[in-house]
């Protein structure tokens, strides 16, 4: 029909609109109004009803006018016009009146639905308020400033915590509810709110008289107009508990976690936190950590009563929490799950408690509810945080346990940042510890190198001992005489009575000291008590001296007790395992110096003896000139032969040693033989046997009338002879004797002379094997503190080479060391003191120990060289060395290097290539404190060879030390390529037999291990099958597997793989074969070359399918040994085959 | 019978060549070059399969230039070999390569087919006696 409609005549249009838009008009603003009305006044009824009046007659209006304006304009035009199409034709006019009506009946019906919503949302808030008010989350009230009249509506008196209709007064009587806290910004919106066109709204905090915490929101405004025009403040009152608790626990949590971060002591921090929980959040509240023992402590419980929480740790101590206790926080603590007690019923305090009488102080703390959450961190649960409510009788639910484990969470992360801080603080005072029993040790060893007398050695054995253990007395008694004697060398502390020499066989000197002596072993005895019931008799010097604990240890030489140190103290005391071991080591320094001492000092008489000779004999004054202590004991004896052979006019001189074995004499030096001689005599046998075997001088007119073993004797015509036993503490340690070439009668005096010149030689001898003794220690001391052999480092081959000096007490200081990290990489140090003999060993040895530490510790290159250093300049400190650190990183890739001071270590790169690697260098150790120490990365790549060295290795005399280093740079660039034969030929070539000083090498070879083992991967699905068979080709090649072997291999391998790309894996999908990674690892061990294949997921390498299945049976036949590992995240296949041995062409 | 041209070939990488050429009426031979793994053993599996639809009499596989083989080809082999005999034809093989005869010899399959030194062999040998 629309098809038809025609407009025209423009008047008849116009006054239609007209008359359609006046109806709409006046239809909009009548229901525009009304509904503004009734949302006022909130009265729907009566204006619903007449805008559903209005409306209609709008609509019937706009109807009526649209059919007169339509019926007006037929009967004025007269006209009307069929058209082709049969349709309707309707005049202009009355298309303009009915276009009026539908337009009005339009906007109506818009209005009119628009009316409904606004009437449909005021009934929902009605609603809503109503349920507000009838669920007292919201309150009405009213308030006429001019008589101060409150009224509250039953729901506000409810939420203040009324009862219904008990509240009558004014605003006096409404803030005496509020928080002191809160009331004046209470009374400054209530007065606010009285003034017309304000409105307010305001938190307020309560106090309820049951003790509820609740917040309420007070809002209100003046309503004005009202029919007796007295103003009044009309508002409502609304529960914001919720709001005002999650904002404060918001702001818990942040306090929480500041107090978390504020300092590393976490004990302090979570009581601190403990504090902060209580009142708002909790009655109680309590932290509880694992301690190291695997004990739950508790480290923290707050409640606002000091009495309670005492109450609380007595509780705790009473009856601790039991480990495996099936709830409560053991069972959070095991478990790692949170725990929630809405409701701590009397039933659930029975569970948790022992016995009766706990249970009576549970029921009387009044606990209500609780909630546990777990501290963990790192996948680790080691404590648990506790909230109770009691008095408050608060009832917790899943919203305060989401909040209490979110404090657990931050509390955890912030123990456990504590924890791995304090462990980085223990590493650092262990260094410091080993420091320090070093440097005690040190102090030791310095005192007793300068005491040249056994007293003196004594006195400082008493005196280092005193410090370094703080005993109140001390005393060194050495045991005398063929062992039946106690002499007190030097004591302290002790009564003047026991000073001197005692029997051993005595009874009174039975005791600690004497029980050292024949056991050898360090006596602890840890009090009086334990004296007096050993040693009855020790009961009144005890009360005399008042002394208490007691230690001794036995000063060992060769292993036989030569005396004991003693130590006292006042206390009973406990000796722990250092203690004990730096007594030991006091003792063993002390002996030897002792020895030492003794040595020096029977030389030192003999000297005085000889000396009172020479008064009475002018003769001896030649032998007396050559004195000890200049040149080489060889120069020495050899003078002295001569001067004895002047002295007695004999033609020849010889002296003979006894050797280790005891059994043969030696010649050691002669004068007066043609052309080099060099013979021994068995102990016991001919001339010099025998005087060494009855230790009495012996002269021989004819030696043709005795038995003479030397063939020289006799070749070279000696007819007379005289000796004399060496002796050295009655010990026979040689012969001395002279020859006549004619008959010659030797005289008392020749032998006087002889024997005073053998005095002389035995002491010159005993104090060379003294001086080689002393090489001997601080040589077993130098290779005791070395490393005795590298550790095996994956990626990585290390030699090292370590040779002392060749003479003197020069040995000590040179040290090497080479250690796997945490991360993977590799430290290499090298290291040499500046010093010799035991100092500069132990001096190594520390610095050994600290670097280590510090590298262990996580330190880079120069921070560890920087913090040795710092420790090395600490005040008291005499350290000097050069060292050089290197890292090398897990990749095996780069070496970070920082050298002090310390000669460049070479590094030959894959293609023979040397450098030197010179940078990275700072000042050497304990030459400034103020050093910087600076580090360099050097790349590396496979085959690349670094050698650390000490200057011993390139330092000759009177040649510059680049000559040297060049000359060792042109061997390594020659050397081989395993590194034990580069060391050994570097040490071989370079080596000067003559060399004073030590030397250490080390030789690093980078790569090494990777070269020998196999390792693909496969990505590209079945494609990348062929390039692992060619790359597994090559390498079974290498190791020396014949083609029929590798291909047997290949087979297996190729299988296994296969399988692993085509299985479906769980989870993966079967189309994601091409994204599947498969590993392929290999190596080979004496012959047998072990492959294992692996990819993630699981899968079962059996049963047929389709064209493949057979995979396993293909590698049982090929292979000697087929294992298949599955795992949840992996399966693995472990193929094994023996290779046969090489056969030589 | 459809698009079987004198010699196919199916170039599965590069030094991987599988293909195919009738050298007379019902007798087909299979050379197969390289080293056969189960990336390649879709391209010996369809050709195969293409000759037994033919309802190829004698089928050689020429071997003699194979160099790897697996499960999978095996598998292959031992299908194409049953299928050929449940239509009284015959699956002969020319292997030289004594690895993978020993193969064959291991897992017994050298009693499903009969194998030639040569193709020349293979192909001259008389129709098996049933």
């Amino acid at each position: 029909m629309r098809d038809g409609l025609e407009l025209g005549a423009r008047s008849h249009k116009r006054r239609g609109v007209f008359l359609g838009i006046l109806v709409a008009v006046v239809g909009t603003s009548a229901v525009s109004a009304l509904a503004g009305v009734s949302k006022l006044e909130g009265k729907p009824g009566p204006g619903l009803l007449y805008l559903l009046v209005v409306m209609v007659a709008a609509a019937v209006g706009g109807l009526w006018i649209g059919l007169v304006t339509s019926i007006a304009s037929f009967v004025e035009y007269g006209y009307f016009f069929v058209g082709p199409t049969h349709s309707f034709a309707i005049t202009e006019s009355s298309a303009v009146g009915l276009g009026g009506f539908l337009l009005a009946a339009l906007l109506v019906s818009y209005l009119l639905f628009q009316a409904q919503r606004a009437l449909a949302e005021l009934r929902a808030s009605r609603h809503t308020l109503e349920l507000a008010m009838q669920s007292g989350a919201m309150g009405s009230w009213e308030w006429r400033p001019a008589a101060d009249q409150l009224s509250l509506s039953e729901e506000a008196e409810r939420l203040l915590g009324l009862r219904v209709g008990t509240f009558s007064g004014g605003a006096a009587e409404f803030l005496a509810l509020v928080d002191p806290d809160d009331r004046a910004r209470a009374a400054t919106a209530l007065e606010r709110a009285s003034e017309p066109g304000t409105v307010v709204a305001v938190d307020l905090h309560l106090l309820r008289t049951d003790g509820v915490a609740q917040w309420l929101e007070l809002r209100g405004r003046t309503v004005s107009g009202a029919p007796d025009d007295v103003a009044r403040v009309v508002g409502v009152l609304v529960d914001v508990t919720a709001r005002i608790r999650r904002e404060r626990e918001q702001k818990f949590l942040a306090d929480g976690s500041e107090i978390l971060s504020s300092s590393p002591d976490y004990e302090e921090t979570l009581a601190r936190v403990a504090q902060l929980a209580i009142p708002a959040l909790a009655d109680w509240c309590s932290v509880d950590l694992v301690s190291a023992t695997g004990e739950i402590e508790n480290v923290a419980v707050a409640h606002l009563d000091p009495q309670k929480v005492e109450l609380a740790r007595r509780l705790q101590a009473e009856y601790p929490p039991d480990p495996e206790a099936a709830t409560g926080i053991p069972a959070v603590i095991r478990t790692g799950c949170s725990e929630l007690y809405p409701e701590i019923t009397d039933e659930v305090l029975a569970a948790v408690t022992v016995d009766e009488r706990q249970l009576g102080i549970a029921r009387d703390l009044g606990l209500r509810s609780a909630i546990t959450a777990p501290l963990t961190a790192g996948g680790r649960t080691f404590g648990a945080i506790t909230f109770v409510s009691a008095e408050s009788e608060r009832r917790y639910a899943d919203g305060d346990l989401a909040l209490l484990e979110e404090l657990a969470r931050r509390a955890a992360t912030a123990v456990d940042n504590a924890r791995l801080y304090a462990e980085q603080g223990d590493a650092r005072d262990q260094a410091e510890e080993a420091w320090a029993q070093v440097s005690r040790l040190q102090a030791v060893t310095a005192a007793l190198s300068e005491a040249a007398t056994t007293t003196e050695v004594a006195e400082a054995i008493v005196r280092e001992g005193l410090v370094a253990i703080r005993a109140h007395a001390a005393a060194v008694v050495r045991l005398g005489s063929g062992g039946t004697e106690f002499e007190v060398l030097a004591s302290t502390g002790f009564p003047e009575a026991l000073r001197g020499r005692w029997s051993v066989d005595a009874a009174n000197v039975e005791g600690p000291s004497l029980e050292a002596i024949r056991t050898r072993q360090v006596v602890v005895v840890e009090s009086a008590e334990q004296l007096v019931s050993r040693w009855p008799h020790l009961a009144e010097p005890q009360m005399l001296t008042g002394l208490n604990a007691t230690i001794a240890a036995p000063l060992l030489v060769g292993g036989d007790a030569m005396g004991v140190i003693h130590m006292s103290f006042r206390e009973p005391r406990r000796f722990d395992a250092a203690t004990q071991e730096f007594l030991t080591t006091l003792a063993r320094q002390g002996a030897q110096a002792l020895e030492r001492a003794r040595l020096y000092e029977a030389e030192g008489t003999a000297r005085e003896h000889a000396e009172r000779l020479t008064n009475r004999l002018r003769r001896l004054q030649l032998i007396v000139d050559a004195t000890l202590g200049t040149g080489s004991v060889d120069d020495l004896v050899h003078g002295l032969l001569e001067r004895l052979r002047d002295a007695v006019g004999s033609d020849t001189a010889t002296i003979l040693v006894l050797d280790e074995t005891g059994d043969v004499l030696r010649e050691s030096a002669s004068v007066g033989f043609d052309g080099p001689i060099g013979f021994s005599v068995p102990l016991g046998q001919g001339f010099a046997g025998g005087i060494a075997a009855t230790q009495l001088p012996t002269v021989v007119a004819d030696i043709s009338q005795i038995e003479v073993v030397n063939p020289y004797l006799r070749d070279s015509g000696v007819v007379s002879l005289a000796g004399v036993p060496l002796l050295v503490d009655g010990r026979t340690i040689g012969v001395l004797h002279v020859g006549t070439k004619g008959p010659h009668g030797f005289e008392r005096e020749d032998l006087l002379l002889l024997r005073l010149a053998a005095s002389r030689i035995a002491a010159s001898l005993e104090r060379v094997q003294a001086h080689e003794q002393e090489h001997r220690i601080a040589e077993t001391l130098q290779r005791s503190l070395l490393p005795s052999a590298l550790p095996a480092m994956h990626g990585i081959e290390a030699a090292a080479r370590y040779v002392p000096a060749t003479s003197g007490i020069t040995v000590g200081g040179d040290w090497y060391d080479a250690f796997a990290l945490d991360d993977g990489s590799i430290g290499i140090a090298v290291g040499d003191v500046v010093g010799h003999g035991v100092a500069a060993a132990a001096t190594m040895g520390r610095l050994r120990d600290v670097l280590r530490a510090f590298a262990t510790a996580g330190f880079g290159a120069a921070e560890t060289l920087a913090s040795l250093n710092k420790m090395a300049c600490r005040d008291g400190e005499d350290v000097f060395a050069t060292v050089v650190y290197g890292i090398v990183s897990p990749d095996r890739a780069s070496l970070r290097l920082a050298s002090a001071g310390h000669p460049p270590p070479l590094l030959r790169a894959a293609d023979g290539s040397v450098a030197r690697l010179d940078e990275g260098r700072s000042l050497p150790i304990g030459a400034s404190a103020d050093a910087v120490y600076v580090e360099a990365v050097v790349p590396l790549e496979p085959a690349s060879l670094m050698v650390f060295y000490t200057d011993g290795l390139v330092e000759r005399r009177g040649e510059s030390i680049d000559t040297g280093i060049d000359r060792l740079a042109s061997e390594i660039a020659t050397s081989a390529s395993a590194v034990a034969d580069v060391a050994d030929r570097i040490i071989d070539t370079l080596f000067d037999a003559n060399h004073t000083d030590d030397v250490v090498l080390v030789a690093v070879m980078v790569g090494q291990l990777r070269a020998q083992g196999f390792s693909t991967q496969l990505r590209g699905g079945p494609r990348s099958l062929a390039p692992m068979r060619a790359e597994l080709r090559t390498w079974l090649r290498s190791v020396g597997a014949a083609d029929d072997e590798i291909f047997d291999i290949l087979v297996a391998v190729n299988e296994a793989c296969s399988n692993a790309i085509e299985h479906p894996i769980p989870g993966l999908g079967a189309a994601a074969t091409d994204q599947r990674i498969v590993f392929v690892e290999g190596k080979v061990v004496r012959r047998e070359v072990s492959i294992v294949v692996r990819n993630p997921g699981r899968w079962k390498p059996s049963g047929p399918s389709g064209d493949r299945g057979r995979g396993l049976e293909f590698m049982d036949v090929l292979m000697e040994g087929v294992e298949v590992i599955r795992s949840p995240n992996e399966t693995a296949v472990h193929l094994r085959r023996r290779l046969r041995l090489e056969v030589d062409a | 019978m459809t698009g079987y041209g004198p010699t196919e070939q199916d170039a599965v990488a590069a030094d991987v060549r599988i293909s195919s050429e009738r050298v007379a009426d019902g007798v087909v031979v299979v050379s197969v070059v390289g080293e056969i793994d189960m990336h390649a053993a879709s391209t010996l599996r369809a050709v195969l399969r293409r000759a037994d639809e033919a309802r190829t009499a004698v089928v050689v596989v020429d071997m003699t230039a194979t160099t790897f083989i697996d499960s999978t080809t095996l598998a292959i082999l031992v299908g194409a070999a049953r299928r050929s005999q449940q239509r009284d034809g015959e699956l002969r093989i020319a292997c030289v390569d004594r690895n993978i005869t020993r193969i064959f010899e291991l897992m017994l399959l050298d009693r499903l087919f009969a194998i030639y030194s040569s193709r020349t062999a293979a192909l001259d040998a008389l129709p098996r006696t049933r």
